[in-house]
């Protein structure tokens, strides 16, 4: 049996900026469990970034948490304690390596300040740990990686160190914002079999959040699907892309290019996302739907329960 | 098909300083290649492999250091890059660049965007027939013309990618390139994008130089297929034969490391660490040496040459053959065209 560890229920974010409340999030609720990859998929500014902050406990002064909650291994997540978990229970690894690295700090230093935060290593113990760290994201010849700075590694081995430091103290979940986002294929490939092979080694939880379905269709268990702040589908991978009911995840699988034999069959999602700033309807996806009817305005949208891993947020599910 | 664009020989290099010595940098090397009336071709390759320097040199925005660019029977390269520019050629390639953000200037509004390049190249034009013909390229992108009176910090990523591709095709270039035009796009706008450039070459017969690194953007979108590896083309062919049957061992390890949901939880080989140093490298050596799982002894003394392996279809390779005369076990063996690889 896998634990469940990390619960987020019916979690909504504003923004209270000059020019309005944005409405970032609303109701967004899923789960983790020990061992499980769980996809976070969704069009830029759908709210992946903000919902992966909020669980970092590293929101945006401007974000006020409306409601929801947010439990790990069974407890709230409380403000005062996120310090302490963060880097040690809860890990992030961040888009762009090279600007969330210290340019002028050896990588093997950086490593050791995560582990001095966060355990009692010091001296030749804490330098063995964090070329440990290293050797564990399969960093070759780690002991010279450990005196080298940032800029004298390309951008795939500079991610291993982000994650390498981001797994420094084994933690319990981590959170992969676009890791591999602007990086080579050949190099994408080699990170994310990394992360996967370390999730299945350690047992530790991962969030991937991209919006690469077909990166998240290889190394994801489980995919949860965003459009404007909402979680609209979530569903095992493997009822990827046959099975999905909500029109917004049919589309968005439809207008891969990998989904299509030809130009012409690759489909196009009309619209775009709405303005979070202000009223908005129930289903945040109506103006776009081509499956809107009159009721879809009318009263709070339902969790329609397709089986117990497939639940779609939508009045008529296919 | 009648060939639009044809590079013999193209090359480019960079010197840099190193104490006393000059090294270069063999950005584009050797590259021999032509594109169709109204064919897309697709180049693909990783990070730093020449690309970009490809798409400028095509678009003589830069000087190639050898070779020849022939385009409707001129040599572009005879041109100096200052008459170039005073050519009717020049609104005849066109080029996108990789990022919107940067390329447009903020201080054009969307409208003036598209304007200037039509203004610079079509100086006849009066300023009605200026505003026609953005007013034109606007409807072809999509775009809601009321969006003209905007600056980019007030569009989004797709449209400020449409500006670029309105901007660039208002003048009514026989070839477009695009240089990335969609890897830091959503997979809605991309794929509005790449409708969009479907629908341009139906109506217009335009050729495409397609550069990204996105695999299956470029099956769907090419009819053909250049993948370069540290300056080099190393294989080339219909789109269809390149995907079905890829010859290159970096080619089959692009292929392989296409993410794929079919291959969810199975362990894939994959190609490790990254491409060797593109300075003063070594003539008589295989640039995917040191990196390519079938490596063989010769492979580090000749150069491969590009050979034909079906028709249409080159690849360079030692362990290439032509189809038909495949065998499954390799010894090592010449090349047919012991020379052609090796340059000064
Ligand atoms: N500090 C902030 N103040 C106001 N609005 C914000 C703030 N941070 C985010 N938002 C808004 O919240 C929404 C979700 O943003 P978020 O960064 O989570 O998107 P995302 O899904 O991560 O997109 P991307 O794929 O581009 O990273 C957007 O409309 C964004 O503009
Ligand atoms: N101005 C320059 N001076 C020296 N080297 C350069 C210059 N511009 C590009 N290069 C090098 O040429 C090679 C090809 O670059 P580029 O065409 O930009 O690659 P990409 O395929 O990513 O577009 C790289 O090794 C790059 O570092
Ligand atoms: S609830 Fe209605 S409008 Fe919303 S996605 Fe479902 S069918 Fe479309
Ligand atoms: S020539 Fe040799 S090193 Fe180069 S790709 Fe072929 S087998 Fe690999
Ligand atoms: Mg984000
Ligand atoms: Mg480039």
């Amino acid at each position: 049996m896998t634990k469940q560890l990390l619960s987020v229920q019916d979690l909504s974010i504003d923004f209270l900026t000059r020019r309005g409340r944005v409405q970032a999030l609303e109701d967004v609720s899923f789960t983790v469990s020990e061992g499980e990859i769980l996809g976070i998929v969704g069009e830029s500014g759908s709210g992946k970034s903000v919902l992966s902050y909020s669980i970092m406990g590293l929101s945006d002064k401007a974000a006020n948490i409306r409601s929801g909650s947010i439990d790990f291994r069974g407890v709230p997540l409380k403000p005062e304690k996120m310090a302490d978990l963060r880097g040690r229970e809860i890990s992030m690894v961040f888009q762009s390596p090279r600007t969330a690295l210290n340019p002028i700090r050896k990588v093997g230093h950086q490593i050791e300040d995560v582990l001095r935060r966060h355990t009692p290593l010091r001296g030749k113990v804490l330098k063995s740990a964090a070329i440990e760290a290293l050797a564990r994201v399969r960093i070759p010849d780690p002991e010279r990686r450990y005196e080298a700075y940032p800029f004298e590694m390309s951008g795939g081995m500079c991610q291993r160190v982000m994650i390498a430091m981001a797994l420094a103290c084994k933690p319990a979940l981590l959170i992969c914002d676009e890791p591999t986002t602007g990086l080579d294929v050949t190099t994408q490939a080699v990170i994310m079999d990394l992360v996967r092979d370390l999730v299945a080694e350690t047992k530790m939880a991962a969030i991937l959040i991209t919006h690469d379905l077909a990166l998240a269709g290889e190394y994801c268990d489980r995919i949860a699907v965003m459009h404007a702040g909402h979680i609209v589908e979530v569903a095992q991978s493997r009822s990827f892309p046959n099975e999905l009911k909500h029109p917004y995840t049919e589309r968005l699988f439809a207008a891969l290019p990998s989904a299509a034999a030809n130009l012409s069959e690759l489909a196009i999602i009309p619209g775009s996302l709405p303005d979070l700033r202000g009223a908005l309807p129930p289903c945040r996806y109506i103006a776009r739907c081509e499956r809107a009817k009159e009721d879809c305005s009318l009263g709070p949208l339902p969790w329609t329960k397709i089986d117990s891993d497939h639940l779609v947020r939508c009045r008529y599910p296919k | 098909m009648k060939n639009l664009i044809t590079a013999r020989g193209l090359t480019k290099r960079f010197s840099v300083q190193r104490g006393l010595k000059t090294h270069w940098v063999h950005a584009v090397d050797d590259l021999n290649f032509s594109i169709g009336e109204g064919e897309c071709v697709g180049l693909v390759g990783e990070s730093g492999c020449g690309k970009t320097i490809l798409s400028r040199l095509l678009s003589r925005m830069i000087d190639p250091t050898s070779g020849s660019i022939m385009f409707d029977q001129v040599d572009l390269t005879k041109m100096p890059t200052k008459k170039f520019a005073d050519s009717l050629h020049r609104a005849q390639i066109q080029i996108v660049f990789q990022d919107p953000t940067e390329s447009l200037n903020p201080h054009f509004t969307a409208f003036q965007a598209v304007a200037d390049p039509l203004r610079r190249l079509m100086s006849n034009l009066s300023a009605a027939e200026v505003e026609e013909k953005v007013n034109q390229a606007f409807d072809d992108v999509g775009l809601p013309r009321a969006l003209g009176s905007r600056y980019p910090h007030q569009l989004s990523g797709g449209q400020k990618a449409r500006i670029g591709i309105a901007r660039a095709i208002a003048v009514e270039p026989r070839l477009l390139i695009l240089d990335e035009p969609t890897s830091a796009l959503d997979v809605s706008v991309q794929s509005t994008i790449l409708r969009l450039l479907g629908e341009l070459r139906a109506k217009r017969g335009m050729s495409y130089l397609f550069v990204t690194h996105d695999l299956e953007v470029v099956r769907i979108i090419s009819d053909r297929i250049l993948v370069m590896y540290l300056g080099k083309i190393i294989e080339s062919g219909p789109a269809n034969q390149v995907f079905e049957n890829p010859v290159h061992p970096y080619t089959k390890a692009l292929l392989a490391a296409s993410p794929d949901p079919a291959r969810r939880g199975i362990k894939t080989q994959r190609l490790e660490g990254s491409a060797s140093s593109p300075i003063d490298p070594d003539p008589n050596v295989c640039r995917f040496a040191g990196r390519c799982p079938v490596e063989m002894s010769n492979c580090r003394s000749v150069m491969p040459p590009l050979i034909e392996v079906e028709e249409g279809h080159h690849a360079a390779c030692h362990r290439a053959e032509p189809r038909g005369a495949q065998v499954t076990h390799l010894p090592s063996r010449k090349p047919a065209f012991p020379n052609s690889g090796v340059r000064q």
